[in-house]
């Protein structure tokens, strides 16, 4: 087990560019914007937090469903990332607890999740997930449908 | 009586000085553990902070800067691919391949022999994540070695996201003794759909029948519909154990179009066959099977008169018509009750 680390010690100074290709249609900027990322598993949450504060998202994280509903209805997020395997309540009830706070229904999910089965996924795009990403992840994939995403929804 | 008190005092002054003796070594190795933990773990951080740095960078320059770096702290490093390896998929793990070559390769091998477990543990958990053609070889004798270092090179293979394992384990599973076949079932299953052209592509070899008989089972407990054909190819093998796989796979695929196989099955020479496919006929729930299955009823094997009630249970109204229809007969008894029995069930999850 990797040991837990609390908060962001990774450096961005590095002005590398995205990793991710941009999409043929110009992307939203994503300066500024805030994804939340729920999920537990630590070296996930370390790569996926990584890869948006370098194209410079303002991330933040939970490590289960109760935390990541109360975050998002504190400080509602431009996109939430979220993982079906929770401790606690799973994805599909926080998908479900999303969609009916009439605020937070019209944020976009990403389900990430390593559930691959077709019946998985399914249930997840018929729950109102906007998009459903199976682990291991590519950070490039990640970020282009990310982006994508968001320069949709504006 | 003097004497006895002062052999009663150092007895008890040895028994004090035992039990002081036993708490300091319990402390002193706690303490040991938790700084051995806190250096791991800060380790740990730091590897994982260069490697996060090193992610989205083009080359492999820098991971092999790293491996270099920190070859001398092999567990730390080993922790850290293999978490790695487990989240990333796609070009950044060329990166972490280039570290494991470069720091633990030549570690691995050995550790793979070594007679100490710990090292023979870690060289499985890493098998998974990294394992090329020339490791066939070495899968074997994971999978033959203790049930503890078969249990993590299993479950590490099984894991692994490179597509180089699936063939590997193939291979392995292929060649290796029948006696060490079971070991592989486990990887196997867990390989999900991935093992679908790795079992369509062994079940065409000429392999013992003990390792058709896994593929075979392991189609069904997955399931891997898209084989249910290769399967069914096996329904006239001469063995009975096989057939009766077969219909026990082809049951849990559920392909209707499986049907006539499984019709065919249900007049078998073998009544464990007939057992195994009427309670598959059941499952499938097909209209066509009705005549089938309360022909079973009559069965002279009590499995089968079983099977065959509980199938057509699952068939519902006109299932349970064709119970009641036997339940009435006088002919044979054993039908009859088995029937009854069958409507009383029915009944009673209608009551529930």
């Amino acid at each position: 087990m990797p040991p837990k680390k609390k908060g962001n010690s990774i450096d961005n100074s590095s002005d590398h560019q995205s990793a991710a290709p941009g999409p043929d249609r110009p992307v939203q900027p994503a300066a500024g914007k805030s994804i939340l990322v729920i999920e537990d598993d630590q070296t996930n949450q370390n790569i996926i937090r990584h890869f948006l504060e370098k194209d410079g998202f303002v991330v933040f994280s939970a490590e289960n469903g109760e935390e990541g509903l109360r975050q998002a209805r504190d400080k509602p997020p431009a996109l939430i990332l979220l993982d079906l395997m929770l401790p606690g309540i799973n994805g599909f009830q926080v998908l479900s607890h999303l969609n009916q706070d009439a605020a937070l229904a019209p944020i976009p999910v990403i389900i990430l999740s390593s559930l691959t089965h077709e019946d998985d996924i399914m249930k997840a795009l018929k729950s109102g997930a906007a998009d459903y990403i199976t682990k291991p992840l590519s950070p490039v994939v990640l970020m282009t449908k990310i982006k994508m995403l968001l320069t949709e929804r504006s | 009586m003097k004497l006895y008190s002062s052999l009663v005092l150092v007895f008890f002054l040895v028994l004090v000085a035992i039990t002081l003796g036993l708490f300091l070594t319990l402390i002193v190795r706690r303490a040991i553990v938790q700084y051995r933990e806190r250096k791991f773990a800060a380790r740990y951080r730091k590897i994982e902070g260069e490697l996060l740095k090193l992610l989205g960078e083009p080359g492999v320059d820098g991971a092999l800067a790293l491996a270099d770096r920190h070859a001398k702290f092999p567990h730390v490093l080993t922790d850290v691919l293999v978490n790695y390896s487990r989240s990333l998929w796609g070009g950044e793990q060329a990166k972490l391949f280039a570290i494991f070559n470069r720091a633990l390769r030549s570690r691995f091998r050995a550790d793979l022999s070594s007679r100490r477990i710990v090292r023979r543990l870690r060289a499985a958990r890493l098998i998974g994540f990294f394992v090329d053609h020339s490791d066939a070889t070495v899968i074997k004798d994971l999978l033959q070695g203790s049930p503890i270092v078969r249990l993590a090179a299993a479950n590490a293979i099984a894991q692994s996201p490179s597509t180089e394992a699936v063939p590997i384990i193939f291979r392995a599973f292929e060649t290796d003794d029948v006696e060490n076949a079971h070991a592989y079932k486990n990887v196997l299953f867990s390989l999900k759909t991935r093992a679908e052209n790795g079992i369509r592509e062994a079940l065409k070899k000429p392999l013992d029948q003990k390792k058709i008989e896994i593929l075979i089972e392991i189609v069904g407990s997955i399931p891997i519909i898209a084989l249910a054909e290769d399967v069914a190819a096996f329904a006239e093998h001469q063995d009975k154990e096989v057939r009766l796989r077969v219909a026990r796979a082809l049951g849990r695929l559920r392909r209707p179009d499986m049907l006539p196989v499984l019709l065919r099955l249900a007049r078998d020479k073998a009544w464990e066959v007939v057992a195994q496919a009427v309670k598959s006929l059941g499952r499938l729930g097909s209209p066509e099977a009705l005549d089938i299955l309360t022909q079973a009823l009559f069965s002279q094997q009590w499995y089968v008169r079983y099977n065959a009630r509980e199938g057509l249970l699952n068939m519902g109204e006109s299932g349970i018509a064709r119970l009641d229809q036997v339940a009435r007969q006088n002919r044979d008894r054993d039908a009859a009750d088995m029937a009854a029995m069958g409507l009383v069930d029915a009944e009673f999850k209608e009551g529930s």
